[in-house]
């Protein structure tokens, strides 16, 4: 369970950086693995965007943004998932697929945009390590219906702290999340199917 | 089941889909926070309808798989730890009058 973020009446600069920085540790494994799922596994996506957070956050809870009580670690997923949408989403720059523009005239790929070696290596590993239909079924879903999904069931969050991480009301999370599992549950059923453990 | 409409609808539903109005229910039921009369509802209903215990039994699959998704324990390498560090000196020098 992660601990509560008690801000003091003034304190200096060590005291409040400690005080992130264990925050920040016990939530940090939670950042990473959604982070990692949001980028679809891709490594550097993944540990850029838990460093943003992690920065963002600090700054906030500089500035006071952090309400004393309030869940610390709904809250860092909220700036994560957020800096996720704004930017990486948006952006497509981990992702973006090779296309004739990446292309140089003698056809041989040009200053990639594609993920890197050092992307693909962790991606697979993930993949080995943990449940490799199952990341890939999470891979398929609209990332609305992921990121629900990866707070309530993966982190285990309550409805009401995804609601604060993601930013929408409880009723669209309990949606989001029906929708989500279902679909999950179908995506694996047709993954299984196609290996034969299924009949169809 | 007698209307013809409901048996037109059931009918395109695998045995393992929820009925439609129990969709939620039945999500919301596998993560225990039904209370008070729509427990009480779904629990009568689910003990009669095996298309809905058969759905249930897959959400409740389906959540110890993802469950166990999240026992692993990533962490920051450490140029990007690195890097943490200096923003949060950055704003630290930043902020302080």
């Amino acid at each position: 369970m992660t601990r509560d973020v008690q801000q003091d009446e003034e304190p200096g600069n060590e005291r409040l950086r400690d005080q992130f920085a264990q925050t920040a540790r016990e939530c940090e494994a939670a950042l990473l693995r959604v982070a990692l799922r949001l980028c679809q596994g891709g490594y550097d996506c993944a540990q850029e965007l838990v460093q943003e957070a992690l920065v963002r956050g600090y700054e906030g809870f500089r500035q006071g943004k952090f309400l004393s009580g309030s869940n610390a670690k709904a809250w860092l997923l909220r700036i994560l998932t957020n800096h996720f949408i704004n930017g990486y989403r948006h952006a497509r720059r981990w992702n973006a697929p090779l296309d004739v523009d990446t292309l140089t005239r003698g056809g041989e790929s040009g200053p990639p945009q594609t993920r890197t070696d050092r992307d693909e290596t962790p991606q697979k590993l993930l993949s080995r390590t943990l449940d490799e239909p199952l990341e890939d079924a999470l891979n398929r879903l609209p990332d609305a219906l992921r990121m629900t999904v990866l707070l309530v069931d993966v982190e285990a969050l309550s409805y009401q702290e995804a609601a604060i991480a993601l930013d929408i009301p409880v009723g669209t999370v309990r949606s989001r999340l029906a929708r989500g599992r279902y679909l999950l549950k179908d995506l694996l059923q047709g993954y299984a199917q196609e290996k034969g453990l299924l009949r169809g | 089941m007698d209307n013809p409409l409901f048996r037109f609808l059931y009918s395109r539903l695998r045995p393992d889909e929820p009925c439609p109005h129990m969709r939620l229910l039945v999500s919301d039921y596998a993560s225990g926070i039904l209370s008070g009369g729509s427990l009480v509802y779904t629990r009568s209903h689910l003990n009669a309808c095996p298309r809905c215990s058969l759905a249930l039994e897959g959400l409740q699959q389906l959540r110890a798989r993802l469950h166990a998704a999240g026992a692993d324990l990533p962490r920051l390498d450490n140029a990007h730890r690195a890097q943490v560090e200096a923003e949060w000196e950055r704003i630290e020098q930043a902020q302080t009058p």
